[in-house]
């Protein structure tokens, strides 16, 4: 049943860490999500706006010509 | 508990703080992204077009599907040089023709996507485990899973800490990947370390097996050779001069497909018998390996393993861009609208895709997986010649800016339409009644979002952009 | 200036519930096609030249070209082949040279040449799948449409 705690050679190193490395970001990102969610309130968080740039200006400009 | 100086934190003329997604993009990275998606593509999937039709009947559909493709992108590219933002063709379809339809379209984008991701990294991991068994591991002792799952989190995190970065990496290995096409093409047309000729004649290249319907056939993967360069929208938000770079990096990228899908079909039929070349998994790999020449064999190698990132890369980007503008106009949960205060991205959404995309790509499913990613997209062009027709009569030319303006309308938009009739005969041909159970998730989807979601919805504030009234309305 | 909608504020469990049920429906719309085992295209045994087909003693089938080429496959599934030469799969020296480059033997390269797609259809099932989809766009652009008009009338006001 424990079969995978067998060493079989240098690739089990290498999946071993590809395991260790892939769950150590998706724990810091979460903790990084969840830690921003905290800090910030969630008015602030998602206060983006669409279409706010120098697109909208060229048409403000466009139109009063 | 507010931080308003935090780094991207600014006022709006209202006095409130907003934080919005950062404007950083140049035209390399638009087609970085386009590009990026696509070229695994070029890699593998796009040979199922010669099994469906043969190698004559494969060129032919691919020629036609770009034409497809040019339509898409002539529109595309006048639409979103007037609209900036990150919805892409969704954000084109809420100011053109609709809520509902913008609904359709932006699960449209996040499942196109999010499904050629987990197919991505599936083949991802796949191609390191035969490169392990290549390289002297016991064949079946080595596990997929672990770099399925590295490939997606080491993605996501380089999409979570930053758009620049994680495009400019983009760049980086994308153009590594299509170099590798030019320079196996160099090597086998002038004979350099190949060992071997191209034989189109005798490989019997000229005939059609199956007659003009095996290349009607084709036409369901021919789309392989394009599928995701209308994802060049999807950066629209973030894209510094976004008129301007927009169509040049989308029209560029096209180009690239163009060269890119007319090289490997040239090398691929001129090696193999059809007959293998369409049922192999990773046909331009293949190539390099029949030539016997390391160098070209790594080269091969690597550049077939970067498109899969890269399109693996490019997909996190497009859907997340998809899924947090829906959530900002609370077409979804309103919380997948946040921004990172720091890295300025929308990062709720990238984090929420991440287990959707492991779990298809750790799952058997690739098969459903690949239909429902060509049947999204499809849909998705299918709408947009009726994008076209309604932004070019509620706004004539005369009323906004536009920064590109495509030429000969309405010839495109009525190619457009007819060429993606034929596409769903092919796909018809291909999938047969799997076309009709797909359909019916977006049926149940849509009659759920009139029902039950609509109502989330604030009216007037989803039209943002700073356009007069529609004619008509 | 029309009235302004105010759309209720949604819970923290609303908005899982509403993320969970788009998740769910994904989920299920890939695994009804595969548990439903709907197919598309099959591919059905090919031999080059002129083909007779027969039924064979115990369930299988046989397949024969005029070329003597014929290929048995046994009720259990597995296949056996008849006269099997390169020449009689109709293949030529250089295609038979890149298959050997490929390290595919002619067993092998045989279950590959002597299938192929029977793209025969249903013009009934394909004009009912032409015409759900069309149907379903219809659908889309009215519904959307109706909702477009109250976007229009609340952001620009009332009559033009």
């Amino acid at each position: 049943m424990l079969d995978f705690l067998q060493f079989r050679g240098p690739w089990d190193v290498v999946q071993l860490a590809a395991w260790v490395v892939s769950i150590a970001l998706l724990l810091w990102m979460l903790w990084d999500a969840i830690r921003v969610s905290k800090q910030y309130s969630e008015d602030v968080l998602t206060s983006s706006q669409e279409g706010v740039d120098e697109l909208a200006l060229q048409q403000d400009a466009h139109k009063k010509s | 508990m507010t931080d308003i100086t935090a780094s991207g934190a600014k006022a709006d003329s209202a006095g409130k703080p907003s934080i919005n997604l950062a404007k950083v993009l140049g035209p390399i990275h638009v087609w970085a992204l386009g590009v990026g998606i696509v070229l695994v593509g070029e890699f593998m999937g796009w040979n199922l077009s010669i099994e469906k039709g043969g190698a004559l009947g494969s060129i032919i559909a691919c020629w036609i599907v770009g034409l497809l493709y040019t339509c898409v992108a002539m529109i595309d590219s006048e639409v979103t040089s007037t609209v900036a933002a990150a919805g892409g063709q969704y954000t084109q379809a809420k100011h053109t023709t609709g809520p509902l339809m913008a609904f359709n379209v932006g699960l449209y984008l996040v499942l196109a996507y999010t499904m050629l991701e987990a197919a991505d990294i599936f083949v991802f991991g796949d191609l390191v485990r035969i490169a392990a068994e290549n390289l002297g591991a016991e064949p079946g002792s080595v596990d997929a899973r672990p770099f399925v799952l590295l490939a997606v989190s080491v993605l996501a995190w380089l999409n979570y800490r930053g758009v620049f970065m994680a495009l400019s990496v983009n760049f980086l290995i994308t153009a590594v990947a299509f170099a590798s096409i030019v320079i196996l093409f160099v090597a086998y047309q002038f004979g350099i370390g190949t060992g071997q000729d191209l034989q189109h004649q005798e490989l019997g290249m000229g005939s059609l097996p199956y007659g003009w319907m095996g290349v009607l056939a084709a036409f369901q993967f021919a789309i392989w050779y394009y599928l995701g360069i209308e994802g060049t929208c999807q950066a629209a938000e973030e894209v510094r001069s976004c008129g301007r770079s927009l169509p040049l990096g989308t029209m560029t990228g096209m180009i690239t497909l163009l060269i890119a899908a007319a090289l490997t079909w040239y090398v691929c039929s001129g090696v193999m018998p059809w007959e293998y070349l369409g049922l192999t998994l990773a046909p331009l790999y293949d190539a390099s390996l029949m030539t016997g020449n390391t160098v070209l064999i790594v080269l091969l190698w690597t550049g077939t393993v970067f498109s899969a990132l890269a399109s693996a890369n490019g997909c996190i980007n497009d859907a997340a861009r998809a899924w947090f503008s829906m959530g900002r106009d609370r077409y979804l949960p309103q919380f997948f609208a946040a921004v990172h205060p720091k890295y300025r991205t929308p990062y709720r959404a990238i984090l929420f895709l991440i287990p959707i995309a492991a779990s298809f790509g750790f799952l058997q499913l690739l098969g459903p997986v690949i239909t429902f990613s060509i049947l999204s997209g499809l849909l998705g062009y299918t709408f947009m010649p009726i994008n076209m027709f309604r932004f070019r009569s509620k706004w004539p030319l005369d009323t906004i800016k536009r920064g590109y303006i495509h030429p000969f309308h309405p010839l495109p938009s009525i190619v457009l339409i007819t060429l993606c009739a034929a596409t769903y005969v092919a796909v018809y041909l291909g999938f047969g009644t799997q076309l009709l159970a797909m359909m019916v998730f977006y049926v149940v989807a849509s009659v759920w979002f009139v029902l039950f979601r609509y109502k989330f919805v604030r009216r007037g504030d989803q039209f943002t952009m700073a356009w007069p009234r529609p004619r008509g309305y | 200036m029309a009235k302004r909608y105010q759309p209720p504020q949604q819970s923290g469990v609303g908005q899982a519930r509403d993320a969970l049920f788009i998740l769910v429906l994904t989920f299920l719309a890939l695994w009804i096609p595969l548990e439903l085992e709907l197919a598309g295209a099959e591919k059905v045994d090919w031999l080059p030249g002129t083909v007779t087909v027969a039924e064979a003693p115990e369930g299988g089938s046989i397949v024969r070209s005029d070329s003597g080429l014929a290929k048995i496959t046994a009720a259990d599934g597995s296949v056996t082949y008849e006269n099997l030469t390169w020449e009689n799969l109709g293949q030529n020296e250089a295609m038979q040279a890149q298959w050997e480059k490929l390290g595919v033997g002619i067993e092998d390269a045989a279950g590959l040449v002597t299938k192929r797609y029977d793209y025969s259809f249903s013009w009934i099932g394909l004009l009912a799948t032409l015409a759900a989809i069309a149907g379903y766009f219809i659908f889309l652009v009215r519904q959307s449409d109706r909702e477009y008009r109250e976007v229009i009338a609340e952001k620009f006001g009332n009559g033009s």
